[in-house]
């Protein structure tokens, strides 16, 4: 069996950004994985360590990976540098990874992504292809379902956590839907978008750290298949938020000054 | 030249792996633990942490590949230890004391002692497996090199019974990390150090054995109760009649006890350096913020009075010369098999003794707020008090280090600078141990510069 897993990389999602110009600016701050895209790697690793996943690939006349193992390939566009995402991919667990790298420097929409990230997964053949359901930067949560339209397979989207159903084989999924929970069963191939779920992401060991150096890291160059229409025409900053406020006066007029920003902080989440 | 400060791929990893472990696992018990009026019980609370630490590689992430450690390099150490100490210094000291008592394992001992210990180090199914170092003694640890016979020097005797095969390992030890185990019958493998030939100096008379917990003869008492770096757990260990069998001296060790302390704390200086670092590092950032943030009862946070930026900007920079500083220590001990007396020293003394200025700074800049219990600084300065007097004590046995090497003929001056090996010598020991009297192979001895005539 053979699960691939999309990877982004994002700027740290504590990170103030600059707006210079059209270009989001994140200095000074670490590139991390997608937190969405860290869930679906999780589930998958968990998928191969139930045992579940061993059997030989259902995906007629694909490679679905050597019977009786369950390889995990990450697959990412670099339109941007995403070395520090495959590496912490690979250092936690995945076996290899497949950077498509653009040949031009093309603004990537999510639909381009989506169909190139798709032409790629032809050639691997996946069971399973796990991504997150949005990317902490952008938001857009279109790349997985444009990848299963564009490979015309099924979609189950907002999976916190996913087990493997004998015989079938289908994909059992827990998904929410606003304040439910819906269980879902899917069968392969197919792609599961995930959400935050009660798996946290682990923590490669020093070892794994170590080791991933030596996994495979295959480049192909790509290109969109067409010109996007899409054009950013301003960027601005979100305005500053401080941690801390000083209320000053009486006693009086600071309880009402406090009772006026909880309102307003009520108000904004409403 | 190649210097180059880049994080390779590995280390930007290992430093992204030790922050979240530092943060989501180790910090959320550091407060509890530091304020636990009993040490024994504070240090209890760290053990799940440790578990964790020991999963994921880093309570033996030094052991070479081979006997199941990740064989990291010392630079890589350094990444790891700024993070886990810049959460709490006493959890990194638990962890540094695994390797000051396996590396004279690692460096002296047998193949055979190498894959029986090693091993069994890094593969506890329990994930608790913790070393001590056991070296320091009530009466004093410093003049270990003195050139007298016992009971000059060292204190704790392990005398040979041949008829049985055996050491018997007698006296009292104090201060030694780790010692009391998870249940205060010892740590797994308690490393000594003590005088296996009572008729020697410290120059020749001491060697380094294994005693495994639970061996007859091994008593734990008195937990010491210190100022800080309290989630680490230091006690008063007492050896009565305590056997071992005679393969449990560490091969190469026997009469070089002294090399096997010297080089141990070599090898945790810039450790202990870079610990500093994380501390004074989490200062700063607190007093970076309480600037950005507190007003003093001004219109504006005070970071915009000209004072707060020069005092920010002066700890910055004292903080980043010292990290340097325990990098490229740790990168000479890299390059060198952990020969780097010198560049150990300096990293360990220097990162110390500064944190204690930078905190100070910090504090200055907080105000009398620093002084309580709401904000971190007041355990930070308490865990920095340590730095100077731990690990071999900047005074007595670092300083005094640099001087036996500086004193010595064949010391070269430009020999860190230029990456050149300086191989410490036994001659370069026992300096300062008798005031006084000159110790053979130092320069100077039997010749004296006149000063220059002043010409008129």
């Amino acid at each position: 069996m053979r699960i691939c897993v999309l990877l982004k990389q994002v700027p740290d999602t504590s990170a103030r950004l600059q707006a210079v110009g059209l270009e989001p600016l994140f200095g000074g701050c670490l590139p991390v994985v997608n937190p969405y895209d860290e869930f679906a790697l999780e589930a998958a690793l968990r998928l191969r360590e139930s045992g579940a996943a061993v059997h030989p690939s259902p995906v007629p006349g694909g490679p679905g990976g050597p019977e009786g193992s369950c390889e995990i390939v990450l697959v990412t566009l670099c339109a941007a540098p995403v070395e520090e995402a495959v590496f912490h991919g690979l250092a936690m667990g995945a076996d290899r990874a497949v950077v498509a790298e653009p040949s031009s420097g093309a603004r990537w929409t999510p639909l381009e992504t989506g169909r190139v990230l798709a032409e790629v997964l032809k050639t691997l053949g996946p069971d399973l292809v796990f991504c997150g359901e949005k990317a902490a930067d952008d938001e857009a949560a279109q790349v997985g379902p444009i990848v299963a339209e564009a490979l015309g397979v099924a979609q189950v989207c907002g999976v916190e956590s996913a087990a493997l159903e004998l015989p079938g084989p289908a994909l059992r999924a827990r998904c929410r839907r606003g304040n439910s929970f819906h269980e879902v069963s899917c069968g392969l191939p197919c792609v599961a978008t995930f959400l935050r779920g009660p798996a946290l992401p682990r923590y490669p060991s020093m070892a794994d750290i170590f080791s991933a150096k030596e996994k495979p890291v295959h480049r192909i160059p790509v290109s969109p298949a067409r010109v996007s229409a899409l054009r950013r025409v301003s960027l601005t900053a979100p305005p500053e938020e401080r941690g801390r406020k000083m209320i000053r006066g009486g006693a009086r007029e600071a309880a009402q000054a406090l009772l006026d920003l909880i309102d307003r902080s009520v108000d904004c989440r409403a | 030249m190649a210097i180059d400060f880049t994080l390779t791929k590995e280390q930007k990893e290992l430093q992204k792996m030790a922050r979240d472990f530092a943060q989501k696992v180790l910090k959320p018990i550091v407060k509890e633990a530091d304020a636990c009026p009993d040490p024994w019980k504070g240090f209890l609370m760290t053990k799940k942490a440790y578990e964790k630490a020991y999963e994921l590689g880093l309570a033996y992430a030094f052991v070479p590949k081979e006997y199941g450690g990740a064989g990291v390099s010392n630079v890589d150490t350094q990444i790891a230890v700024e993070e886990i100490c810049a959460v709490d210094p006493g959890f990194g000291c638990t962890l540094l004391v695994n390797g000051l008592g396996l590396m004279p394992l690692i460096w002296w001992g047998s193949e055979e002692q190498k894959k029986k210990w090693l091993t069994k180090a890094t593969s506890d199914p329990d994930k608790d497996f913790i070393v001590s170092w056991v070296v320091s003694e009530p009466e004093g640890t410093a003049n270990f090199d003195h050139p007298g016979k016992h009971p000059c020097g060292m204190q704790v005797t392990a005398d040979y019974d041949k008829s049985r095969g055996e050491y018997v390992i007698n006296g009292r030890k104090m201060w030694n990390s780790n010692a009391t185990g998870w249940d205060q019958k010892g740590a797994d493998i308690n490393v000594v150090v003590a005088r296996t030939d009572r008729s020697k100096g410290g120059k020749e008379g001491l060697s380094v054995l294994i005693v495994p917990r639970g061996t007859k003869g091994l008593r734990v008492e008195g937990i010491l109760n210190k100022l800080g770096h309290r989630l680490t757990v230091q006690p008063r260990i007492i050896f009565e009649n305590c056997r071992v069998p005679a393969e449990n001296l560490i091969a190469g060790t026997e009469g070089n006890g002294d090399l096997a302390i010297t080089k141990a704390f070599t090898w945790s200086g810039p450790v202990a350096g870079i610990a500093a670092v994380g501390v004074m590092r989490s200062a700063f950032e607190t007093s970076l913020s309480w600037a950005k943030e507190y007003a003093a009862g001004g219109s504006q946070p005070i970071i915009h009075h000209q004072n707060v930026g020069y005092l920010l900007a002066d700890m910055k920079m004292r903080i980043e010369a010292g990290r340097y500083l325990s990098w490229r220590a740790a990168h000479y001990l890299d390059q060198h098999d952990s020969e780097g007396m010198e560049a150990g020293a300096l990293s360990k003394i220097y990162c110390g003794e500064l944190s204690i200025e930078v905190i100070n700074d910090a504090m200055r800049l907080m105000g009398i707020n620093s002084y309580i219990k709401d904000y971190p600084l007041e355990k930070h300065m308490r865990d920095a008090l340590c730095f100077p007097i731990y690990d071999a004590g900047n005074m007595g046995m670092q300083r005094r280090r640099l001087h036996g090497i500086m004193a010595h003929e064949s010391y070269n001056p430009m020999a860190l600078a230029q990456n050149l090996r300086q191989q410490f010598v036994k001659a370069m020991h026992g300096i300062d141990a008798d005031p006084g009297h000159a110790v053979a192979g130092v320069t100077g001895k039997g010749k004296r510069r006149e000063c220059a005539s002043v010409s008129s």
